[in-house]
């Protein structure tokens, strides 16, 4: 098969320009095929992250009261008791913060008080066991109802549960669960269950002092932040205390449709001065298609770009090679005279589209290389892997076989006669 | 002879129709696609107030201590004004027009039978506010001075939402109820929507619905009206109302100028005020920090068109690139299937140039007729631009600049895809092509 490589190169060095424009375009498609690609991969493993709770169970009612002056405690049980007689509602919570709800309380919390001080005055977290932490609260039930997988520990108490004092950020709350990504980051291998950890409040010049309960496999942010800080997040033993909250249902699936319905005229019932904006009521799947809902777009947006670019440059070889089979014709005639098969023309062409597409591969690596330093400095964008130049190389030679496979079966079938012409 | 090659090039393109259109779909859908990007960004680029943007400006001055640490994920707190510093720069009345503004997101109710309330967005506001940014108004009048000083439980609304609550009646003096305030209405604004908002919170959704009220914000604070904005405060001591707290940050500020000098006298009358503060010691940064943003500069400082739309763009372009140099290659074999005609007409006397042109000719209509299919892709594809719930999508639009863009483009394209291959075929020589045929 090598033998056939030298009248390959030498036939292409006579149709210099053709193949040329050629290569440029398999190079040009190979760059911006590998730096689409990685841009795909990078949204898609940021829309596929796990929140932690069960998504497919809950319904999620955002209700502002708009009458001043109420027992909020009174009214979040008066509400969750109503809601929990809906038929199908297994279980109603009330909270703040959910994963990527974006209602996000970001506190500095470290492992012991002095360091919130040196975090303040260092710019940096790393060393000091710090992290900027999402809270979460809720009422009595929030981690069975919201699906948290509890890996350590136990839930909170119900005499733990304290309400957020007026004027305050967050409740004088003294236990807290974990997300483990968090746990590893403040306190390595050791136990974590019984440790106390501080939290500094804007405005209060002793930290909050807390109590780790229990540990949880996974929770999110609120709002997603820099890759790795995502799961610096805790619930904490506090009720909400706004006058507006967030209802969670729990249902099975096919429910959760209904029972948003039906939750939102059970509450205006029992209060009608309150808002209930319609686009605040919701599925929990469809609050987190929203959240990511840019990154969808874009997803599409390139894979549509990136198949575009193969089909395009898919008929432009198929083109050139058609047009060279056709161009000669005669020399295809005369080898299959001087005892050519048919396999063999067949595997000349291939061959030879093979070539042309490796040097495009070849030079599209410098290329595809210099457009990610370019996009790396413009946008937040990370360096390309090395899998991707050979998965996008493997890729563009089976496309540019493909494109080939017609006009190289048509010039195997050329007879030997047309030597004779 | 231009006629003749207008002719020769139909002839060629009924000799190969699959060749032809393959082709006139290749630009047709890299010119679509790139239109479809550029129109998103054009859209979103455009002047928020044509005609008065060049005069509009927003100054910086900048409270933060010096080792405060910035949070880089979000918003810049000095990018914000403190009450106290966007009260001074209104009140020392340096720039032709000035206002200080912000958010807000409040509850509307009425004293109506059957009313559900429901949340309406707009600004607190001082009264330059209206001239400044050009706002028109179709009914009863905006507030003046006064009714800032004495803090008025005043409301002007958009026309939309006025027509949502009363109809067709007059609004001017009824009563609405925004967070359990009741304020009297006293003037309607024409529809008035710049795109982006610039004056808002960078935060905010810039693309999203424009405002449908406005009150004075001296009313605002005076009645505690909760903002919709962005509040950092650096304070170190409990704070008893971050809406006036000198170390929280949360407002924004726009100045109208004129002229040139007017505005090296603003940036200096800035420069004099931060100093000033750091001799009272409420300001620790140098004097120089201050400076005076215009219109664009804030744009694109604080990053107010989503970046994604820059990438698609780009991509566009390259996308359109590919699709250049694969018409170049079929071109140019499309081209050099005629070699034994070339070299005919070359041997009866066709100069080069008339060979490059006549090539160059059917590479400019293969270009029209890419472009002509250009424009259904990118009508296309922005219909599914429009179908996806971001809040600027709806935006995506062509304007007869765009369409005439789209063809230009597809022509330029082909010119460019045609030139090396026009120039290939113009190289044939005379005899040895006739000898050969």
């Amino acid at each position: 098969m090598l033998m056939q490589l030298r009248p390959i190169l030498a036939s292409l060095r006579r149709h210099k320009l053709t193949t040329l424009i050629l290569v440029a375009q398999v190079a040009l498609t190979f760059a911006i095929a590998c730096n689409v690609a990685f841009m795909i991969s990078s949204r898609a493993q940021k829309v596929m992250v796990q929140t932690g709770l069960n998504e497919a169970t809950l319904t999620v009612v955002h209700v502002k009261d708009l009458t001043k002056g109420q027992n909020i405690r009174a009214k979040h049980d008066t509400d969750l008791a109503n809601l929990s007689s809906i038929h199908g509602v297994q279980a109603a919570v009330a909270v703040d913060a959910l994963p990527l709800n974006a209602f996000d309380i970001n506190l500095v919390m470290c492992t012991t008080p002095e360091a919130i001080g040196r975090v303040e005055s260092e710019d940096s977290y790393a060393g000091n066991h710090c992290a900027a932490t999402s809270i979460f609260d809720g009422t009595q039930g929030a981690l069975s109802t919201l699906g948290l997988d509890l890996v350590g520990g136990r839930d909170f108490l119900p005499e733990e549960l304290a309400e957020v004092a007026p004027m305050q950020v967050l409740p004088d709350a003294h236990s807290v669960i974990l997300p483990v990504a968090l746990a590893k980051k403040m306190f390595g291998e050791d136990q974590v269950l019984g440790r106390n950890l501080y939290i500094g409040i804007p405005g209060r010049s002793e930290p909050l002092e807390l109590h780790v309960v229990g540990l949880v496999k996974h929770l999110l942010r609120p709002q997603l932040r820099d890759a790795g800080t995502n799961e610096d997040t805790v619930l904490i033993s506090g009720l909400p205390g706004g006058s507006a909250v967030n209802y969670v249902l729990k249902s099975s699936e096919q429910d959760r449709a209904t029972i948003a319905r039906a939750a939102v005229e059970t509450l205006l019932h029992a209060d009608p001065n309150r808002l209930i904006p319609q686009e605040s009521v919701e599925t929990y799947t469809e609050l987190r298609n929203r959240y990511f809902q840019r990154d969808v777009t874009m997803i599409k947006l390139l894979a549509a770009a990136a198949s575009a670019l193969f089909i395009v440059t898919a008929i432009g070889i198929a083109g050139l090679a058609s047009f060279w089979v056709q161009q000669r014709r005669r020399s295809i005639g005369v080898r299959r005279a001087l005892g050519s098969t048919r396999a063999e023309v067949l595997q000349y062409f291939l061959l030879e589209n093979g070539v042309l597409v490796a040097g495009g591969v070849l030079l599209g690596t410098v290329s595809a290389w210099f457009f990610n330093a370019q996009l790396m400095r413009q946008f937040e964008f990370g360096s390309l892997p090395t899998g991707y130049y050979f998965v996008a190389g493997v890729v563009m030679l089976v496309v540019g076989q493909v494109a080939a496979i017609g006009p190289a079966v048509r010039a195997s079938k050329v007879p030997p006669i047309v030597a004779t012409r | 002879m231009l006629g003749h090659f207008f002719e020769l090039a139909l002839r060629s393109f009924k000799k190969n129709i699959v060749l032809t259109s393959l082709m006139v779909v290749a630009i047709g859908v890299g010119v679509g696609a790139s239109m479809t990007m550029i129109t998103v960004l054009h859209v979103l680029t455009g002047d928020p107030l044509p005609g008065r943007s060049e005069t509009l400006f927003t100054p910086h001055v900048d409270p933060l201590p010096i080792n405060y640490k910035k949070d880089p994920a979000s918003i810049e707190p000095s990018d914000l004004f403190t009450y106290p510093d966007a009260m001074a720069l209104l009140d020392a009345r340096k720039a032709d027009r000035q206002a200080a503004m912000a958010g807000a997101s409040l509850p509307l109710t009425m004293e109506r039978a059957q009313f559900r309330p429901f949340t309406v967005q707009g600004r607190f506001t001082t009264s330059d506010f209206f001239p400044m940014f050009g706002l028109q108004i179709e009914a009863g009048q905006a507030w003046s001075d006064a009714e800032d000083k004495a803090r008025a439980r005043v409301v002007v609304l958009s026309n939309s939402l006025s027509r949502k609550l009363f109809g067709s009646e007059t609004p001017v003096g009824q009563t609405i109820r925004l967070s359990d305030h009741a304020f009297t209405v006293i003037g309607v604004t024409k529809a008035w929507a710049p795109k982006p908002m610039f004056y808002a919170d960078p935060n905010s959704k810039v693309f999203g619905e424009p405002d449908a009220f406005f009150l004075p914000l001296s009313t605002a604070i005076d009645q505690n009206l909760p903002a919709d904005a962005s509040f950092t405060s650096w304070s170190t001591d409990p704070v008893e109302n971050f809406m006036t707290d000198a170390r929280t940050s949360w407002l924004q500020f726009w100045v109208q100028i004129g002229s040139a000098e007017g505005q090296a006298r603003y940036l200096e009358f800035l420069r004099n005020y931060s100093s000033e503060q750091k001799r009272l010691g409420r300001f620790e940064r140098p004097a120089e920090s201050a400076r005076l943003y215009t219109l664009a500069d804030w744009v694109q400082h604080e990053n107010l068109v989503p970046r994604d739309v820059h990438l698609q763009a780009i991509l566009a372009v390259a996308f359109l690139a590919v699709c250049i140099t694969n018409i170049m290659a079929l071109l140019l074999t499309k081209f050099m299937k005629r070699t034994g005609e070339v070299g005919l007409r070359r041997a009866l006397g066709a100069s080069k140039s008339a060979i490059m042109i006549q090539f160059s000719i059917e590479a400019l209509m293969i270009g029209i007729g890419g472009g002509a299919l250009g424009i259904l892709a990118a009508e296309f594809g922005l219909w599914i631009v429009r179908q996806r719930p971001d809040d600027y999508a709806k935006l995506a639009q062509m304007d007869i600049e765009m369409i005439s863009m789209t063809i230009v483009l597809s022509i330029i394209s082909a010119l460019v895809a045609g030139l090396l291959p026009a120039w290939r075929i113009s190289r044939v020589p005379a005899a040895l092509q006739l000898k050969e045929g």
